[in-house]
This record gives C-alpha cells, sequence and structure tokens, in this order.
C-alpha cells in the first residue's frame, strides 16, 4: 500500500475490517501518501486493533511520514505500527 | 554572598525596572495594547524571582503583591489606570534603592507598598479603558505594532464532516500553519466512531493548534483561507499566557472556560493528579487534557528556546573589563607604531609586509573593540521620559515628551558622563521654559508643552538636541539679572549668543524663587563643565515665545581616535582629524619665506583667526622658512593653528594628564609615538576660547 487517502479509505477501511476478523496481525505494509482520511482511518484501525489484541503493521514514509512528523501526530498512530 | 554574583543581579534588576518604568510610561501616554502588561508583569515575574533568591526577600513580596494586581488586569483584559502605574512606578523607585543600598533602611517602606497593592488591588475595577480582547494583536491607534515580534496563537480547527466532498485536505491547512513557526498540535478524536461504522469520506477530527510566530495574526488568518466555510476556525491570541513558561495545567482549562476555579481547587485539595481526578468526574474529555497538556508543553519549550537564545545571543561583561581591552589595545596600536618605525630603515620586504598586514590587523582589532563600548543612546530614554512624567506631576504642567534617534550609539563612558547634564536641560525645559496650561493656551499653543530628545551621528561626532515649544529664553531678563551680578557691562552692547551665555555661568538663574526642581543656578553651568570635560561643545537656538533648543556635539569616544600628528620646534601635537578641515603652506598660500602669517585670514568669506602654536605653548627655536597652516573647525567656528611640520595621520590612543591638563595650554591628553615619544593631544575647546580672546 502506498497511498491512504480519502478516495482509497473505504476499500481499506474494509480490507483492514477482514484482516481482523481473520485474527492476527493487520499488514498495511509501507504508506508514502495519507490525508486526514487516511489518518482517521490509520487512528481507528489502531484503536480497532488495539482493542482486539491484535497488531496492526505499517511503516510511514516520505510524504506521509514528513506529515505526521512536522504535526506531531504519530503518538495517536500507536498501535505496534511504526510510525 | 558572592559580590560579583550580587552585582550581576543588581545590573539585571535595574535593566529590567527601565524596561518596566517605559512600558508603564506607554501604558499612561493611554496606549491600549495587552502585551504592555504582559511586558510588564514579565519584569515584575523576574524581579521577584531573583530578589528572592538573593535574600531580598521585602523586594520579593512587594514584587508578588504587584505581579498578583498584573495577572489581574491580564485576565480582564482591562489596562491599568493611573493610580496603579503611580503605585508600581513608586514600587520601581523603591526596589531600585533597595537593591542598590541594601533592604535594611527601607525596610518600613518596602512594608507599608506591599500592604497598599492589595487594597489597591480591590478597588481596580473602575479603573481605565478597557483594552481590546487579548485575542486582538492590532494595536489601536497609538498601540504597538506586534509585527515582527513571536506571538503565540491558539487556533481551533473544526473541519465540517462534509469537509473532504470537495477534495480538501485538513493536514495540508495544518502544515502550512506549522511552516508560520512553531507549532503544537492536538487531534481531537472522540467523534471518531469505531471502525465498522466509521464512514472514509467523512471528516471527524478537530484540532487544536497552538502556533508561535513572528508572522503575524494575518498569516495565521491566511493559512485557513482554502477552509472557507468547510470548517469552524477560532484565533485567540495567548500570547500572555506562554509568560515564564510555567503555566499551570488548571490555570489553563479555567482560562479555556471548560472548567471552574473551585472544580480545580476541590481536586488540588484532595491531592489527586488533576487531570486524572477530572477526566475520572467527567468534568473535562481526555482530549481536552490533552490540548491543555500541550499548551503546557509549548509554554515551556517557547521559554526553555527562548532562554537559550538569549544566553547565546548576549553576554554580560563589565564595563571595566572593556576599558581594560581598550587600554591594552591601545598599548598594541602603540608597540605597532614602534614596530613600523623601527623596521622602516631595514627595508625587509618580508618584514615590511608582515609589519603592514599587523598594521591593519590593530586596526581591525581597534575598530572591533570600540564597537564593543557603544551602546545606543536610547538606553537612557527612559530616565529622561520618566523624569518629564514626574515633573509635570509636581509642576501641574502637561508634557508631551518624545524622543528619535534611540538607535544611535556612542561610547558607553560619553553616555554615562551624559545622563546627568541631559537630566539637567530636561528638568530645565519643564521648569523654566514650558508654560503652564493656561499660558499654553493664552500663547495660542496646545495645552501640553512638547519636549523632543533627539540624537544623530555627524561624522566622529554625535549630536544631542533637546528641543522644546516653550516660552524661549528672555534675553532683557538674562542680561539684567547678569548686570545684577555684576557680570555684565550696564554699557556695553552684547549679542545674544553673549547674553545667552550668561546662563552657563555658576549659580547664574533668573528664576525668581527657589524651588526644589530647578532655579539654584547649579543646573547649566555643570552641564557646560560636563559636556567639556567630554571634548564637546553646546549651543543655543532661541525662539522667543515659540521654544529653544539646547544641542550637545559631543565625540564619538574617547579612548582611541584618528588625529592630525603635526610639530612645531621639535614638540609633537595631535589635532582630531574630524576637525580638520584643510592644511596649507605658508609658501603655498604665497607668503616669502620666512614671512609670518596675519593675525587673521580672510578665507572663503570669513575671518578666520590664527594661532601660533610657537607662541600658545611658549616653544622657542627658530621660526623655519616655510610653515604650515592646520584649519580647524570646532563649534560651528574656524580657526588657522600655525605649526612647523605635518606629519600625517595618527591613530591616536588618548591617554589622560589628570589634573596636569589644567595648567597647561589647550591640551587635555597626550599619546606615545612610535619613537616613545609623546605627543600632546589639542583641546579644541579650550584652544577656540583662546580664539575668542584674541579676536
Amino acid at each position: 500500500m502506498t497511498e491512504l487517502t480519502v478516495d482509497r479509505a473505504r476499500a481499506a477501511r474494509d480490507a483492514i475490517l477482514a484482516a481482523l476478523e481473520r485474527g492476527g496481525p493487520v499488514e498495511l505494509g509501507a504508506v508514502e501518501r495519507l490525508d486526514l482520511a487516511g489518518f482517521q482511518l490509520l487512528a481507528a484501525a489502531a484503536a480497532a486493533a488495539r482493542s482486539r489484541g491484535a497488531e496492526l503493521r505499517f511503516e510511514l514514509r516520505g510524504e506521509a511520514l514528513a506529515t505526521v512528523e512536522a504535526l506531531g501526530l504519530g503518538r495517536y498512530l500507536d498501535a505496534g505500527g511504526k510510525a | 554572598m558572592n559580590e560579583q554574583l550580587l552585582e550581576t543581579y543588581r545590573e539585571e534588576v535595574t535593566e529590567l525596572l527601565d524596561k518596566l518604568e517605559g512600558e508603564l510610561l506607554e501604558i499612561e501616554r493611554g496606549v491600549v495594547d495587552p502585551e504592555l502588561i504582559n511586558a510588564v508583569f514579565r519584569c515584575m515575574h523576574t524581579i521577584k524571582g531573583s530578589s528572592g533568591m538573593f535574600g531580598f526577600a521585602q523586594v520579593s513580596r512587594l514584587a508578588h503583591e504587584l505581579e498578583t494586581v498584573l495577572a489581574e488586569f491580564r485576565e480582564s483584559k482591562a489596562m491599568p489606570g493611573k493610580e496603579v502605574t503611580d503605585l508600581i512606578l513608586r514600587a520601581s523607585d523603591l526596589i531600585r534603592a533597595a537593591t542598590g543600598a541594601g533592604e535594611e533602611g527601607l525596610a518600613a517602606e518596602l512594608e507599608e507598598l506591599a500592604a497598599a497593592v492589595p487594597l489597591l488591588s480591590a478597588r481596580r475595577a473602575a479603573e481605565g479603558p478597557v483594552a481590546a480582547a487579548a485575542d486582538a494583536t492590532t494595536a489601536g491607534p497609538g498601540g504597538r505594532p506586534g509585527a515582527g515580534e513571536a506571538r503565540t496563537y491558539r487556533v481551533r480547527f473544526e473541519p465540517r464532516p462534509d469537509y473532504f466532498a470537495t477534495g480538501g485536505n485538513p493536514l495540508l491547512v495544518l502544515l502550512e500553519l506549522a511552516g508560520l513557526g512553531k507549532l503544537t498540535l492536538s487531534a481531537e478524536l472522540a467523534a471518531l466512531p469505531p471502525l465498522a461504522e466509521l464512514d472514509p469520506e467523512a471528516c471527524y477530527a478537530a484540532f487544536e493548534c497552538l502556533v508561535t510566530t513572528a508572522a503575524g495574526r494575518d498569516a495565521v488568518e491566511d493559512a485557513f483561507i482554502f477552509a472557507g466555510d468547510r470548517a469552524r476556525v477560532a484565533i485567540a491570541d495567548i500570547t500572555g499566557r506562554m509568560i515564564g513558561g510555567e503555566e499551570r495545567l488548571g490555570d489553563i482549562l479555567v482560562d479555556r472556560g471548560l472548567v471552574g476555579q473551585e472544580d480545580v481547587d476541590a481536586v488540588l485539595s484532595s491531592f489527586r493528579r488533576l487531570g486524572e481526578a477530572l477526566v475520572e468526574e467527567r468534568k473535562v474529555s481526555p482530549a481536552a487534557i490533552d490540548a491543555a497538556l500541550a499548551e503546557q508543553r509549548h509554554a515551556r519549550a517557547l521559554h526553555e528556546e527562548g532562554q537559550a537564545g538569549a544566553e547565546r545571543a548576549t553576554i554580560r561583561v563589565k564595563s571595566e573589563k572593556l576599558d581594560d581591552l581598550i587600554n591594552i589595545i591601545g598599548e598594541i596600536v602603540t608597540v605597532q607604531s614602534h614596530l613600523e618605525a623601527a623596521g622602516r630603515p631595514i627595508r625587509d620586504k618580508a618584514l615590511g609586509a608582515a609589519i603592514e598586514r599587523m598594521g591593519k590587523l590593530a586596526q581591525d582589532l581597534r575598530s572591533t573593540s570600540m564597537a564593543l563600548r557603544l551602546v545606543p543612546f536610547g538606553l537612557g530614554f527612559q530616565r529622561f521620559a520618566r523624569l518629564a512624567r514626574d515633573l509635570s506631576l509636581e509642576l501641574g504642567k502637561e508634557v508631551d515628551f518624545s524622543t528619535e534617534g534611540g538607535s544611535t550609539e556612542l561610547d558607553k563612558s560619553v553616555l554615562d558622563k551624559l545622563t546627568d547634564p541631559i537630566l539637567h536641560i530636561v528638568r530645565n525645559s519643564i521648569d523654566h521654559g514650558l508654560e503652564g496650561p493656561e499660558g499654553r493656551r493664552a500663547a495660542g499653543k496646545p495645552a501640553a508643552g512638547r519636549i523632543l530628545l533627539e540624537a544623530q551621528h555627524a561624522g566622529a561626532w554625535v549630536r544631542i538636541s533637546v528641543k522644546d515649544d516653550g516660552r524661549g529664553l528672555d534675553r532683557d531678563r538674562i542680561l539684567a539679572k547678569a548686570v545684577e551680578r555684576g557680570l555684565a557691562d550696564p554699557q556695553r552692547p552684547y549679542s545674544d549668543e553673549e547674553v545667552f551665555a550668561f546662563i552657563f555661568e555658576p549659580g547664574f538663574s533668573t528664576a525668581d524663587k527657589v524651588s526644589a526642581v530647578s532655579g539654584r543656578g547649579v543646573g547649566m553651568d555643570v552641564v557646560r563643565r560636563s559636556v567639556k570635560e567630554l571634548g564637546g561643545t553646546i549651543a543655543l537656538r532661541n525662539e522667543p515665545g515659540a521654544g529653544l533648543e539646547v544641542e550637545l556635539n559631543l565625540p564619538l569616544t574617547m579612548a582611541i581616535m584618528d588625529g592630525l600628528l603635526f610639530r612645531t620646534a621639535g614638540a609633537s601635537f595631535v589635532a582630531p582629524l574630524s576637525a580638520v578641515h584643510h592644511c596649507v603652506s605658508t609658501l603655498d598660500m604665497g607668503l616669502p619665506s620666512g614671512s609670518k602669517p596675519g593675525n587673521v585670514l580672510y578665507e572663503e568669506g570669513e575671518l578666520v583667526p590664527v594661532i601660533r602654536s610657537r607662541e600658545l605653548f611658549a616653544l622657542g627655536a627658530e621660526v623655519p622658512g616655510e610653515e604650515q597652516l592646520v584649519y580647524l573647525t570646532h563649534g560651528g567656528r574656524k580657526l588657522a593653528l600655525v605649526c612647523d611640520e605635518i606629519v600625517g595621520g595618527h591613530q591616536t590612543v588618548i591617554k589622560s594628564l589628570g589634573a596636569v591638563a589644567d595648567y597647561l595650554e589647550a591640551m587635555n591628553g597626550a599619546t606615545i609615538l612610535a619613537d616613545g615619544s609623546i605627543a600632546f593631544i589639542i583641546d579644541l575647546n579650550r584652544l577656540f576660547a583662546r580664539a575668542t580672546e584674541r579676536g
């Protein structure tokens, strides 16, 4: 996954929900672009994973990483993933 | 206690009080700007802390009481009235005295004033015009612009749920905000539903941002320009809350209206952690606590960065150490001259180049070190403004005191010696120059008298002027008084300049009665003496009925100067290069060899007196066939000084002659030349006075 933006958020949400249903860690891979819709999705996914005792894995890179660092948003995405 | 630390504390308190008084005088002028209160508060807060640390307990207590009153003003957004500024100025005087001479002798006064502050606090509600709301960064007319100065804004950004529908990304807005300065952000995600219920195309998040920026409020508003009506944006200036970096969580929550002070007090009295307790009691949301903690972190970070920045930007050095440095550099300049003289006959190219390089470095070192001693004239402005304020109250006169040229730099030692003379002049202007309100109205002038204190550079000199729009000098009255005192001959006609010169005579006053302010005649002669000691001149420009301007011209520095070295009968002299108009030899003037120029020359349409250094300094020896004339200008006058030989420009390290100078003709210092001999520095004031006597 490289982009987590509003136009891809619905599909991403469904994929994450399905992965959580299956159990085990949820692997999102590298996220290179992130808008507020994507951020909300990651935050909600992190909360869902925490509540189920599952691990949500993702790695912020490039523009997404720069945005999260500049705004200090990493603490809202703490779900065992790398932000 | 370490005396050096104590001295540093005193210096800091003095600087803080100077700053505080400046801000208070602005408030008294009617400037409505909450930042003025913040600045006064910051000064008082620092004085409180450091005074406690250095054992000045009563000063600390007084500062604490005043800080409490100032905090109330910060909260209420009202500007202090006259009663409050008066009291703080009185406290400032007392703190200044107590930190200087010790609290012991002032214990009762400190106690009395500290007790008076809370009483005043209770009465203050009805005072002063209400300041603009705290979030107004643009002060009104007469206010101080905030542009260029870092301010902190609290921004609440609530994108509407359909924000994404038009393709917008609120994170880009926040990134633009981050680009303005230091940003601390809290996201409110309480409205975010569980993942299964999440509508990925709806916006749920809101943000609380703290941004510290020098770009101004407009720039902060502009960051949200593309959010348009798709978001709710609220911006508040909370610069004042960032003071000290010690904002408490409870204060933040109360300030935001999330809880009452009683809620905070109740939790604190039960020794529970405030944030957790308030969340448990459902008084506030975790997100609100998170945002408040973010504000606390932001304030602390600003404070730490600000302190670190200040420490990097300046260091405090005692002026005596700078004097020592200048003396050493003076020696280096002298030794370098010796080296140059000794190396010249050797004719070695490499040695010559090294000496030349050394000379350049010595010159750079001299310039750099001299710059260290230069301070802005504006450092002293506050004292003059305070004097004007106090005297206007005492004498019942309205005074509009203004200043220009505060950034004009001059040697600290010159500034120190200049403060008292300027205070005398300002005092005289208010007491004698400015009419009372009735008198001014009768003369068709505004009720408030104007005094302008101005400083500006003029080459190697600084010009300082005190100009008022009062009644001006009364020529007839001064002359009558001079005749009465036997200073003037009633039969002799006097020019205006001669008459006005009488006011500089010791003990001279035209005042009918002696007041505490002036009228004892101890002012202007002291002014003249001080200015002369500094090697400066004083001039008066009088417009009867319209005002008086007192102009002081002073050398920028008293340590090292560029001079013109010349010789007569084997003796060496230096004249300040800034005073040298031009030089010419008697042969070039067309005089035959061996003939002397007359006592007066006609030069560029004016008569110029001629002074012969050989006669002035009682030097013998034979007069050479060709002599040199050095034309000097000073205080708007010109003379020609005749000498045997002009050597050339000379970096002159000024050495004091002490009391000996009084016994020497027209000399006020000496310098050591490259060969170890001494050259005397010409005292322009005395030289020109001599020319007048002979004229």
